[in-house]
């Protein structure tokens, strides 16, 4: 899947990988998608539930050996 | 001796002094233990009189509380004023008091004495219901909670027992039957005596627990 | 058994342990009689002239169960606020009152048991959060919040404090916070919010007007409520500093019942102060750490502090008054969601309302606001306690209602728990609105100020 940015949210805690997605996004134009690399298993709730709350579609994520991809598209 | 005698003689002096006594025992048993100073910055500039707002506003509920508390509010005013005009106000009990400190004032008109009555009647038993059929009182209850509904009824009931018999007027200072005044006068004795022991005791005790928490509250700038 | 290091769980609605295989409602070996003995003993020390005589003054009159939320969710009578004092009362009119010996000889209210305690641990801690509402409602004036407070001294001495409550109260005993925010962290979080949110964030200077103080809640939940201390704090022109030796805020040992935790945590947070000679120490957006720092600091220190002690919200308030915080205006209604140990307990019900006017909001009090407002239901340690989460929530309940019957377009409150309690009940409850933060909203909202010398002037955006 293309992406526009990326943010390595490895290593964070909650809830650090969501607010850096969060900074993240302010600076990308509508319809950019940004990819998120996270090793916090409580990521996966966190984006889905920031998805719906936001409205910036969560495109696609996967999981693979203990990272998370998130693939997000801004509103 | 006779009983009339005894009631008036020996009992009421044990009686009183045991009030008297008991009172300011259990006062001292309070105020002898520590007070930690508080040596927070007070909010207030001013907290004089705090103690005493605290007692004048804790007299009556906060508005949000109206519908939980207001029936059970008005009904211990209702006896609590009905017992101060029954005592206060009737001949008899004038003369008695008159008595033993030399004070005296005017009766109250029967009509009011009748109503004091009433209210006193009512409201305890409305109390005591209360007390047997509420779930948080229920558990709350014990021992002390219905021993003093009963010593202050008994007054109440050897006292209508006294009346029921014709009273002339002006009363006379030695009856014509003394047995029902000596019982009645020996229930009041042991309301006195059981009085400072019991939960009574919140007739002087109230004063002193609102103060304390108006000053503590008054401190913190926080409302009463 | 393993009631030393559990582990935290940090994500999710609201921070506690993680859930526990086996509950340690009870901590360590002893027998019964030792815990007794303890607990007598911190009654002993705790029966002060004021407790005696609201344990004298009760009438039975059950006035207070209508004030608690915990009563008027469930109806359960055994949490009659007053009820929770039972042992407590028990053994002060059996070994300590007027008529002690009395009650002894002739037997009249028996000796405490463990088995009492025990089961009133959860009357103590999982049905109280020592809002005071009660107190208000008492009829002899008494302050049965506070009597909580004393008895969970004994509680805590006799071993018997909650599963997750004691393990947070040990941990931030053992490394500065509750909830794993020690000064490592603290250090690393405001390097990255510093550098991310573009704000000029002190850390450990020699010397400062003002010592800023956060709450682990913050540091780990709701970082940017660090960024918006920063931002106003700057706007205001103060030099102000935190101070990794005295940082948190909060004092799980005045929660769990541990006086020498209570202490210790204090005192960390006065010596910074005196330290780095602060004229003024503000607390952040919290609670309990109002009361413990404000109303019961310097009798922990022994002496008055040389020091002010202001809330965020009042610092906030005070500095719009005086012209060095000027915020744009907000236009929005709003509720205001009073933290009970700020308001009721605290006494600075209006500092908020003054920064809300200066917003000009639209503030569209609940029914019950201000001194008489509902608590949220997870204070005083509640929202840690697992075990209490249904009981929680049904005292949320009130408290959500009464905010949504406003019809107000915002929430806010001034306290980073009461927000975790409103995440973590609005979460069960599917609730459509969230709780924001006043401190945060102010931050936002700053006027832009032309730099003062030597300091960065921050524009407002996140």
């Amino acid at each position: 899947m293309n992406f526009d940015k990326e943010l390595d949210a490895r290593g964070l805690n909650c809830p650090l990988p969501i607010l850096k997605a969060k900074k993240a996004l302010t600076d990308m134009t509508s319809g950019q998608v940004l990819r998120i690399i996270a090793t916090d298993p409580g990521s996966v709730k966190d984006f889905e539930a920031f998805s719906k709350q936001t409205g910036n579609a969560l495109l696609e994520h996967s999981a693979a050996s203990n990272e998370f991809t998130f693939f997000m598209k801004k509103k | 001796m006779g009983l009339l005698e005894f009631a008036r003689g020996p009992a009421l002096w044990i009686a009183l002094a045991v009030f008297v006594l008991g009172t300011i025992w259990r006062l001292h048993g309070i105020y002898r233990r520590p007070l930690k100073p508080d040596f927070s910055e007070p909010r207030a500039r001013v907290m004089r009189g705090a103690g005493l707002r605290a007692i004048v506003s804790r007299m009556w509920h906060h508005r949000t509380f109206r519908d939980a508390t207001i029936v059970g509010t008005l009904n211990a005013y209702g006896y609590h004023i009905g017992l101060a005009i029954v005592f206060f106000g009737f001949v008899p009990h004038i003369a008695f008091i008159g008595r033993l400190t030399g004070a005296s004032w005017p009766a109250v008109p029967g009509w009011l004495f009748v109503a004091g009555v009433a209210f006193v009647f009512i409201g305890l038993l409305y109390a005591l219901m209360v007390r047997l059929t509420s779930p948080v009182l229920r558990l709350l209850s014990n021992f002390d909670d219905y021993a003093s509904l009963v010593v202050v009824l008994l007054p109440m009931l050897t006292g209508m027992a006294v009346l029921s018999l014709s009273l002339p007027s002006p009363y006379p200072t030695t009856p014509a039957s003394p047995v029902p005044v000596a019982i009645h006068l020996m229930s009041f004795e042991l309301l006195l005596v059981w009085l400072p022991f019991s939960k009574l005791a919140h007739a002087f005790l109230v004063f002193a627990s609102r103060a304390t928490t108006g000053v503590a509250f008054a401190r913190k700038g926080a409302t009463l | 058994m393993n009631d030393t290091v559990q582990t935290l769980d940090a994500c999710g609605t609201r921070l506690t342990v993680e859930k526990p295989a086996i509950r340690y409602d009870r901590q360590g070996d002893r027998s019964d009689a030792e815990r007794i003995a303890a607990a007598m003993n911190a009654f002993g020390k705790d029966f002060g002239r004021t407790a005696a005589l609201y344990l004298e003054s009760c009438i039975h009159c059950g006035n207070c169960a209508q004030a608690c939320h915990f009563y008027l969710a469930t109806r359960d009578p055994k949490y009659t606020p007053i009820w929770k004092l039972e042992p407590f009362k028990q053994a002060y009119k059996r070994e300590a009152g007027p008529f002690a010996w009395l009650y002894r000889t002739f037997d009249l209210k028996p000796a405490v048991s463990v088995d009492q305690l025990q089961a009133w641990q959860e009357l103590l801690y999982d049905a109280c959060t020592m809002c005071g509402r009660c107190t208000m409602a008492c009829p002899m004036g008494i302050d049965i919040a506070s009597l909580v407070g004393l008895a969970r001294h004994a509680m805590f001495e006799a071993g018997l404090v909650p599963h997750e409550l004691w393990a947070v109260a040990e941990r931030a005993a053992r490394e500065g916070s509750p909830l794993g925010a020690t000064a490592k962290v603290l250090r690393e979080r405001i390097d990255w919010l510093a550098d991310d949110y573009d704000v000029e964030m002190h850390l450990d200077e020699p010397a400062a007007e003002v010592l800023v103080t956060f709450s682990s809640i913050e540091i780990m939940k709701y970082p940017e409520s660090l960024v918006a201390t920063a931002r106003l704090l700057n706007h205001a022109g103060y030099a102000w500093t935190v101070c990794s030796a005295g940082y948190e805020a909060t004092n799980f040992g005045m929660m769990s019942g541990n006086l020498a935790w209570q202490r210790q945590a204090t005192l960390k947070l006065i010596e910074a102060a005196i330290a780095c000679n602060a004229k003024v120490l503000v607390l952040p957006e919290c609670g309990h750490a109002y009361m413990a720092l404000r109303w019961q600091g310097a009798n922990l220190l022994g002496r008055p502090l040389p020091f002010r002690v202001l809330h965020i919200s009042e610092f906030v308030a005070e500095n719009i008054a005086n012209g060095r915080i000027r915020l744009r205006k907000v236009d929005a209604s709003v509720a205001f969601h009073d933290p009970c140990q700020v308001s009721r307990r605290g006494g600075a019900t209006s500092a908020p309302r003054a920064v809300l006017a200066a917003l000009g909001v639209d503030l569209r009090e609940t029914q019950d606001s201000g001194a008489l407002n509902f608590c949220c239901g997870g204070g005083g340690g509640v929202i840690a306690n697992r075990r209490a989460d249904e009981l929680r929530y049904g005292a949320f309940r009130i408290k959500m209602q009464q905010i949504d019957a406003t019809g107000a377009e915002m929430a806010l409150t001034s306290c980073a728990n009461c927000r975790q309690s409103f995440d973590d009940g609005g979460a069960h409850f599917h609730w459509d609105r969230s709780m924001g933060s006043l401190l945060e909203l102010c931050a936002e909202r700053l006027e832009e100020r032309v730099a003062a010398a030597g300091k960065q002037g921050l524009t407002a955006d996140a």
